[in-house]
Formats: C-alpha cells, structure tokens, sequence
C-alpha cells in the first residue's frame, strides 16, 4: 500500500493540464543576420494557418496536455510575433515600408514523449512583396531536436525552451536564404 | 501486477530524485531600454567562445533538485542589446584578436563577458530558484588587444511561487536584468570606453 501511495505522489507531479509554450526570444545571431543583411525597413504583413491544418497546427500537446501558444493559444501568431520582434531588435521594422513579410504556416509538429529526445517541425510558406509584387515565396522546413527526460516537470520546461530553439532556428533559415536576402533589399 | 507496480515505483523515483531541470536565465531583451538618446559613435564587438557558449552549468534548485542552463549562450542577446544601445554598431566576433575582422569593420573596442551564478530555494517541495544571483566580469579591450577597461556588476532575483508559477525562471531573468542595466550604466560611464 505505501508502495501505491509513493507511486501516486509520484504521478501528482506529472502534468494534467494545459502547459503554456514559453514565448519567443530573440537570439542575437538571427539580430545580427538581419542587420548584416540589409538596412530596408520591412513590415509585417499577415501570417495564417493553412485552413487545411489549422486545428492541428493550433492543438500540439505535451505528453496528452495541450502545449498552448502564448499568443492566443495560436502558433501562426507566434511565428508573425517572432518575425516582427526579430525586425525590431534589428531595427529594420517600419509599418511605412513598401517591403511586407507575410506567411502561410503548413507544419507545427511538435513531439515531447521521448524520454530522451524531444522534437519539433515546423514549415511555412513566406512571402515577400514590394509594393505589392511578389519578390519571394518559398516554403522553408525545420527539424529540431532538444534533449528530454522521462520526468515531465523535467522534460516540460525542456520542451517550452527547444520550441523556441525550433522557432528561433527556422527562422534563421529564412533570413539567411539568399533570395529572401535579396527580396528585401 | 505487482512487478509492474515496482517496476513504474522505481522509475518514478528514478525521475524524482535530484532532476536537473533545464531553465533559461535571460533577461526580456525589450525591457533593457535605452537610457539615453546620445550614442557612443563607435563600432564595437563581443567575443563570447564556442566552448563557452554551449557551456552547460548546474546550481541548486529546491527539493534537492538542480537548475540546469547555458549562461553565456542565454545572456548573449541582452549582451547584444546593451551594447547596440550605446554603441552605433555591434558586432559578434569569432575572435577577439582577428585583427583584420576588427579593421574591416571598423571596430574599436572588444568586450568579453565573464559570468557566474548562484541559485537557492528554500522549498522543499518545488525546483524552481527562489533567489538567483549574476555577477558579469566584462574586459574591454583596444584594436589592439590590450585591455582598456574592466568592471564587474551583480544582479540579484527573488520570486515567490505566486511570482514564478507562470515563469518558473523568473528570479533568474530578474537578476540577468538587473545585472544588464547596470552594466549598460557602467559603460555609459566608463570614460575609457568613450
């Protein structure tokens, strides 16, 4: 019986209920991407959720709990607030600018079961436009891996900092993808 | 059943004792504000090593567990932030001796962050700090390579479960603050850096 008491304490402490993603951080490498990689003054224009895979998009989870975007529990307002945080540390952000980031988010995959390793793909669409005309749209993927543990208050702040990692490091593959380089010149 | 029973005993208590529990310890980049509209017209860059950026360290959490972060690689983009608040242009440097990375740039003072931290919670019962410290050692050095300047500045974090529930960092990010302020003080004062 104490054995059964001991293993139920134990299984109080595992999550049974919604865990909110940590929200983004800039890094300084993508900062300094962006401000090495032009001077224009961009803006952010509208990033959705393919209607095809918006719910799914939207309904992550964590070991059965919901993994819930901080930004209105939706992941493509993550992504939007992400690239437009991104643009402000850089000082390249301008609602006046003729150049306008959107995107289309297509892939939130995100899997923290492992008890070693824990994972996230992300893909979306991004578009670039000046004055209207498109200058870049290409769909950019990320795959990224953080260490895990079998104990989810161990594994769940793990989780919340690989998904920025995730985030952090997609973008930095669309800021260093020439073509959008040049999109925004 | 009752082998399984042992089996899921010992793994949650495998899973219990002395976790190390990763964490992030940096500082809102948006809330280290500028504090003056004059800028310093120089160029300036940081060298941060790769061994220490993928530097993992442990101080102690509550219930006997340990906190588990990357210090140089979290502080990196308030390093940034400050020092792009002062200076006209920041750059992150592979070295800090490459003279010719310093003279393409135009760069003219190198700056290289030294950190070390403390953790403590009283609590018997839940991991994350209830106090954290930072102390940041900065060297300042010349195109040269000679050091022109050296200071050290504390920060210190406190956060209650009502304050970290939602943020379980929270007295981490508050001393990483407080130490980035100060230091974006002490350059702002530092005649040497001018």
């Amino acid at each position: 019986m104490k054995y059964m008491l001991l293993f139920l304490s134990c299984v109080a402490f595992l999550p049974g209920c919604a865990i909110q993603a940590q929200k983004y951080e800039i890094s300084a490498e993508n900062i300094q991407q962006l401000k090495r990689s032009g001077d224009t003054k961009l803006r952010i224009g509208a990033v959705t959720a393919d209607s095809a895979v918006k719910d799914k998009i939207n309904s992550i989870t964590f070991r059965g709990s919901p993994f819930v975007s901080p930004y209105g529990g939706a992941y493509e307002t993550y992504l939007k607030e992400a690239i437009t945080e991104d643009l402000k540390q850089a000082t390249r952000f301008s609602e006046k600018s003729d150049i306008e980031i959107s995107g289309i988010m297509l892939k939130n995959e995100f899997d923290a079961s492992g008890v070693n390793i824990g994972l996230a793909d992300i893909s979306a669409r991004i578009i670039v436009k000046n004055n209207g005309n498109v200058k870049y749209d290409k769909v950019i993927s990320h795959h990224q891996e953080w260490e895990s543990y079998f104990a989810a208050f161990s594994a769940a702040p793990a989780a919340q900092i690989g998904y920025v990692d995730a985030v952090r490091n997609f973008l930095l593959k669309v800021y260093t993808d020439k073509d959008f380089i040049n999109a925004c010149k | 059943m009752k082998n399984i029973i042992r089996v899921l005993i010992i793994f949650s208590v495998m899973a219990l004792v002395g976790c190390a529990h990763p964490m992030v310890m940096s500082p809102r980049v948006e809330e280290l504000p500028k504090e003056n509209a004059v800028k310093v017209d120089k160029i300036v860059g940081y060298y941060i090593s790769s061994e220490k950026m993928k530097l993992n360290v442990e101080t102690p959490g509550g219930g006997g567990d340990r906190l588990a972060y990357r210090p140089y690689r979290d502080i990196e983009a308030a390093l940034n932030k400050v020092l792009s608040n002062v200076y006209k242009d920041v750059y992150k440097l592979k070295s800090s001796n490459d003279s010719a990375e310093l003279e393409k740039n135009g760069i003219t003072y190198v700056f290289i962050p030294e950190v070390k931290t403390t953790s403590y919670s009283p609590s018997p019962f839940t991991w994350p700090p209830t106090d954290f410290t930072v102390t940041l050692t900065m060297v300042g050095l010349d195109k040269t390579g000679k050091q022109v300047w050296t200071d050290t500045v504390k920060g210190k974090g406190h956060a209650e479960y009502e304050d970290f529930k939602d943020d379980f960092q929270l007295a981490a990010r508050l001393a990483s603050k407080e130490a980035f302020i100060n230091l974006q003080k002490i350059i702002i004062s530092a005649e040497a850096l001018r």
